[in-house]
């Protein structure tokens, strides 16, 4: 169910001075703004707060501040996303209307109409969950004011299509029921998510009201496939969204805390909200980031604030699923990013905890960042995280929490967050080893569970509950305070209920929801796996209510690990996973198959390479010959003292260098032959008690025709034929002593004698 | 999942960036495999200097000669090196190494294949399995080699060796400069202690010939720095050999029964020297600790003549 504020008609003037164009109002508010405009301010705040209020009071709660951007609880498979501040004019008028509807009423017809110039677009934005095929649903408001997402594009693959339509509404739709969203009861887990924003400009025609309300009716296609509403977020006004300076920000408390604004029938916006189909709600329940950083205190810090759970029980986005990019709606210039908990197994029983922060791709790979202790870098680990860092005091962080800040981009300012709690749980992640923190238990998947000493008994009643062994402890020796335990090994077999509003124990409560999971294996493309390594296909959660799975079509049979499997299913191509739980498409390929050498490192010792060209180069064992010499050369290394070799063609001679440097006793070289013989540089001058001809090879010499030979040729052959001679001559013996090396130089021996008789 | 996972993913890939190195060992859990902590040698090394899981990959992928990484890796990050058979003689016949990329393909040509030189594939710890054939004629490993369709590397030792510059060489030396600024970190590398200790910067501007570290948060230089000559860059291995040369330490150790080479942990030859020994058996050196004092690393099956060329590169000789 959609909701709605439609607020009361009150106008203020902001002016800003030219340098504060596309900063961010409140940011900016108490430097520009004029007297006037100070005081429609704070008529917009009280307003603003109003809605706060009401809101806070529709999640039961008495703070109206957090109430807006925490987690109201989500409906059966919709969850909500507030967007951030849009850009802010120049100069402009802005009209904020509190609510007097509720959800589900229309706006009455008496309402004022545009009163700045705004420019607003509706964005649309529908996810289809991550096994679902590629969809491309048509988008309709409810009202009927013809409003239709028509308009989209696709973005991704098949497991993270996303849709975007952007829409004007102009006029905006009077009616926009509070069944924002249909959802086809069928159709109840699927991604389905709306935003509305607005998008304020200088030059954009007046809006007729700053509330939107838009709902997206699942396509027929989606019907009866695993659905879930991901995020139905409205962005009623730049001021609300945006990161307050410290005295609007007190004043939107100070109205949230009040009484109830005049005009807001909050029983009429419970009862629409009872029925539980859109609320403004956190998109990520289990720690948003957004939700996660509490309001400057009076000193302008940023303190963290406690997690609250999700009150109802939508089927959490699984953000191990692949998809954990961060979407950011949000103006860049101010941005809240998460703050992953880690826990990885050691030896003998002990783990360690870490946190990981999450990446976008516009921050660099090193950032600096303000903790409350001082600053501190993040070095990149991947695209979507930096390194993990355990910061001193991590056991205290853990229970009360994290915020680091870091304005390394220019005009920018970007947040990581962690809600305090007394408990995690953590679950195995496709994308990186060990657990890291997840929003709740998740039936036949392993667990570790991370709760303070004081909440042990209950943690583990709740764990028992799910049929699940209580665990085994492991020893974290990193925890200074010594309130944490580990539990390893909590895997949940038994859905459970919720327990109630707010409650932390609610992450050990599994709900009976099931999906698609392709596990393992060897990754080579987003959904594309190595030929011979592919994923497990699996299905995470309640499998019994899932019917028949079909690979390609084929009714797929459990394997004996509990993958499925079906005829073909690991073949080369495109393929299909099908179930009442969703689709998911994977691919088989072949990776590489042909790797080329290259000179990798060139007369150097690990580093840079030196003196290329006339060194042999190294690239993993092979050794390259030099580049100046000939490439088809292949490696020979023998004793310096026989650095000459000799082919079992005629005329293929080859001199050896030696590394006088080294005084290793070795030569080496590249000869473009294949040598038989290794022979003393000076046969005739060396000593024939201590050298020897080295047989290297075993080919029979080739007869050659001397009478056809170039000049050069002839000069080698020459040379081939004088340096067997002139060792014959000497008596030098060949090596090893046997009869066949002996054979064999004496073929050698006629040879050189045949050709050097025809070339005198 | 194993090293071998890593290596497989590699060589489909080719080549990449570092940050793609680092998501793919997450990806395959490499840090949750039992194949890889429990009792791992070389993991108890990479714990002493405190590298994380994905640099001590990187380092035994370079090690064992499957790819190439920063300087060496033609312009990415990492490049997985043309698979290729290492050959060495041992006694009684020759032992031949498969290194560089592989496929599941290539697999299935090389283990494939019945009679002479049969490959066997054995784990190899915080590494991907060691793929070795054992034949008595060089020309048998030749032939597997070529049916499967890798380059063959003969004496790969020798020839990687005799490739290197010795450590003297003043023509792979680079010139550097002593970071300056206050906050930086300085150590200079005492070859007595083997180990590092503080020390200030004048001492590096003033020393007759001295390692020394200069670390600034992730940043880190090794300059060998002479008063006379200046200060230059070089690989902190290469750094610790030069400082052993001057002193003239002996540190290496040489058992000709078992042709086992042992080296101070903390003395680690540069990667290249280090590559060639392992060459020899196709396995990393096993770890051995030492009590108070830096453990050992033990090169296995090092002919005489390759442990004396790897002495001569890096200027110390065998005890």
């Amino acid at each position: 169910m959609g909701l709605l504020l439609r607020p009361a008609p009150r106008r203020f003037r902001i002016g800003l001075q030219p340098e504060c164009d596309r900063v961010p109002l409140t940011a900016r508010a108490g430097k520009c703004m004029e007297p006037l405009a100070v005081m429609m301010a704070l008529i917009l705040v009280l307003a603003a707060g109003a809605a706060l209020w009401w809101i806070a009071r529709r999640q039961g709660r008495s703070s109206g501040v957090d109430s807006l951007s925490d987690d109201a609880g989500p409906s059966p498979g919709v969850t909500g996303r507030q967007l951030a501040a849009p850009p802010v004019a120049a100069e402009r008028e802005v009209a904020v209307q509190t609510s007097s509807e509720g959800i589900g009423r229309p706006l009455p017809d008496n309402e004022p109409a545009n009163r700045a110039r705004i420019e607003r677009q509706v964005h649309v934005e529908v996810k289809p969950p991550a096994d679902s095929p590629v969809v491309y649903p048509p988008l309709t408001l409810p009202d009927g004011s013809g409003v239709q997402a028509t308009r989209g594009s696709q973005d991704g693959d098949a497991s993270d299509v996303v849709v975007n339509g952007e829409f004007p509404v102009a006029p905006l739709p009077d009616s926009l029921t509070g069944d924002g969203v249909a959802i086809d009861p069928a159709a109840a887990s699927m991604h389905v998510g709306v935003m509305v924003t607005a998008v304020v400009s200088r030059d954009g025609p007046p809006p007729d009201a700053m509330g939107a309300l838009v709902g997206a009716e699942l396509p027929e296609a989606a019907k009866g496939a695993n659905a879930e509403a991901d995020a139905i977020t409205r962005d009623v006004e730049p001021i609300l969204d945006s990161s307050p300076s410290a005295p609007l920000r007190g004043a939107l408390e100070n109205a949230a805390a009040g009484a109830a604004p005049s005009g807001v029938e909050s029983e009429e916006l419970a009862s629409g909200a009872e029925n539980g189909d859109v609320r403004v709600a956190d998109p990520v329940p289990a720690d948003d980031a957004a939700s996660e950083i509490e309001d400057p205190g009076p000193n302008g810090l940023v303190v963290p604030k406690q997690y609250k759970p999700p009150r109802r029980p939508g089927v959490p986005k699984p953000r191990r699923d692949g998809q954990g990019s961060e979407r950011t709606k949000s103006d860049p210039r101010d941005r809240a990013l998460l703050i992953d908990v880690r826990i990885r197994p050691e030896r003998g029983g002990f783990c360690t905890v870490s946190l990981l922060a999450r990446r976008t791709a516009d921050l660099p790979d090193v950032v600096t960042i303000s903790t409350g202790g001082g600053l501190g870098e993040l070095t990149a680990l991947q695209d979507e995280w930096y390194l993990d860092v355990t910061p001193p005091g991590i056991g205290q962080l853990l229970r009360s929490g994290i915020v680091w800040e870091s304005r390394d981009t220019p005009g920018s300012t970007t947040r990581w967050s962690l809600g305090g709690r007394d408990l995690y749980v953590l679950a195995p992640h496709e994308r990186m080893s060990g657990h890291l923190a997840v929003a709740r238990l998740q039936l036949g998947e392993d667990h570790v569970v991370l709760c303070t000493r004081e909440r042990l008994k209950e943690v583990q009643e709740a764990i028992r509950a799910t049929g699940s062994p209580e665990g085994t402890p492991w020893e974290w020796t990193g925890d200074e305070t010594g309130m944490w335990l580990v539990l390893a090994g909590v895997r949940p077999e038994l859905a459970v209920s919720l327990r109630g509003p707010a409650d932390t124990l609610d992450a050990l409560c599994p709900l009976p929801d099931a999906r698609i999971a392709l596990q393992g294996g060897i990754r080579l493309g987003r959904q594309a796996w190595l030929s011979g390594f592919p994923p497990a296909i699996r299905i995470v959660g309640d499998s019994s209510a899932i019917g028949v799975i079909y690979i390609d079509q084929h009714p797929a049979v459990r394997g004996a690990g509990g993958a499925y499997e079906a005829p073909g299913w690991d073949r080369p191509g495109e393929h299909v996973v099908s179930c009442q739980a969703g689709t998911k498409r994977y691919q088989i390929m072949s990776g590489l198959e042909k790797w080329e050498a290259w000179d990798a490192y060139t007369w150097s010792v690990g580093d840079l390479s030196t003196q290329e060209g006339v060194r042999p180069a190294i690239c993993g064992m092979l050794v390259r010959p030099p580049q100046n010499g000939p490439r088809d050369g292949k490696h020979y290394s023998g004793p310096v003292a026989n650095p000459v070799l000799l082919g079992a063609v005629p005329g293929q001679v080859y001199s050896c260098d030696g590394r006088s440097d080294l005084r290793s006793g070795v030569c080496s070289g590249y000869p473009p032959f294949e040598p038989v013989w290794a022979l003393p540089a000076d046969p005739l001058h060396c000593d024939k008690s201590t050298r020897r001809i080295l047989k290297v090879g075993s080919q029979m010499p080739m007869p050659t025709d001397s009478a056809h030979l170039s000049r050069r040729q002839a000069v080698q052959v020459r040379a081939w034929a004088l340096a067997i001679l002139d060792a014959a001559r000497k008596g030098l013996r060949p090596e090893p002593d046997d009869d066949a090396t002996a054979s064999l130089w004496t073929s050698f021996r006629k040879e050189a004698r045949a050709i050097w008789r025809s070339m005198r | 999942m194993s090293a071998t996972a890593l290596l497989l993913w590699m060589s489909a890939r080719g080549e990449g960036s570092w940050e793609q190195f680092r998501a793919a060992v997450e990806e395959l859990h490499l840090g949750d495999s039992s194949e890889i902590s429990p009792d791992s040698s070389a993991d108890e090394i990479a714990e002493e200097a405190g590298l994380p899981l994905y640099h001590l990959l990187r380092l035994n992928l370079q090690r064992l000669g499957h790819a190439e990484f920063n300087a060496g890796a033609g312009g990415s990050d990492w490049k997985t090196a043309p698979p290729c058979m290492a050959i060495t003689e041992r006694p009684g016949g020759w032992l031949g190494v498969v290194a560089g990329a592989r496929s599941p393909a290539l697999l299935e040509r090389l283990m494939g294949q019945n009679g002479q030189g049969h490959a066997v594939s054995e784990p190899c710890s915080g590494a991907p399995d060691v793929i070795r054939l054992l034949a008595s004629e060089p020309a048998v490993l030749v032939a597997n080699a070529t049916n499967a369709g890798i380059h063959v590397q003969q004496d790969t030792a020798t020839a990687i060796l005799l490739s290197l510059p010795v450590i003297g060489d003043r023509s792979v030396w680079r010139r550097g400069e002593i970071p300056v600024g206050t906050e930086w970190r300085i150590e200079r590398f005492l070859p007595e202690a083997l180990g590092w200790r503080s020390a200030l910067r004048t001492e590096a501007q003033e020393c007759e010939f001295g390692l020394f570290r200069f670390t600034l948060r992730y940043r880190r230089h090794v300059l060998l720095c002479s008063r006379s000559r200046g200060a230059f860059e070089v690989p902190v291995q290469v750094g610790k050999y030069l400082v052993f040369r001057r002193r003239h330490r002996r540190l290496w150790r040489y058992d000709g029964g078992e042709r086992r080479l042992t080296v101070p942990a903390t003395c680690r030859p540069p990667f290249l020297v280090e590559r060639a020994l392992i060459a020899c058996s196709g396995f990393l050196p096993s770890y051995e600790r030492q009590e108070g004092i830096s453990g050992l690393l033990h090169y296995a099956d090092v002919p005489l003549s390759v442990a004396q060329l790897a002495c001569a590169v890096l200027a110390q000789e065998l005890r």
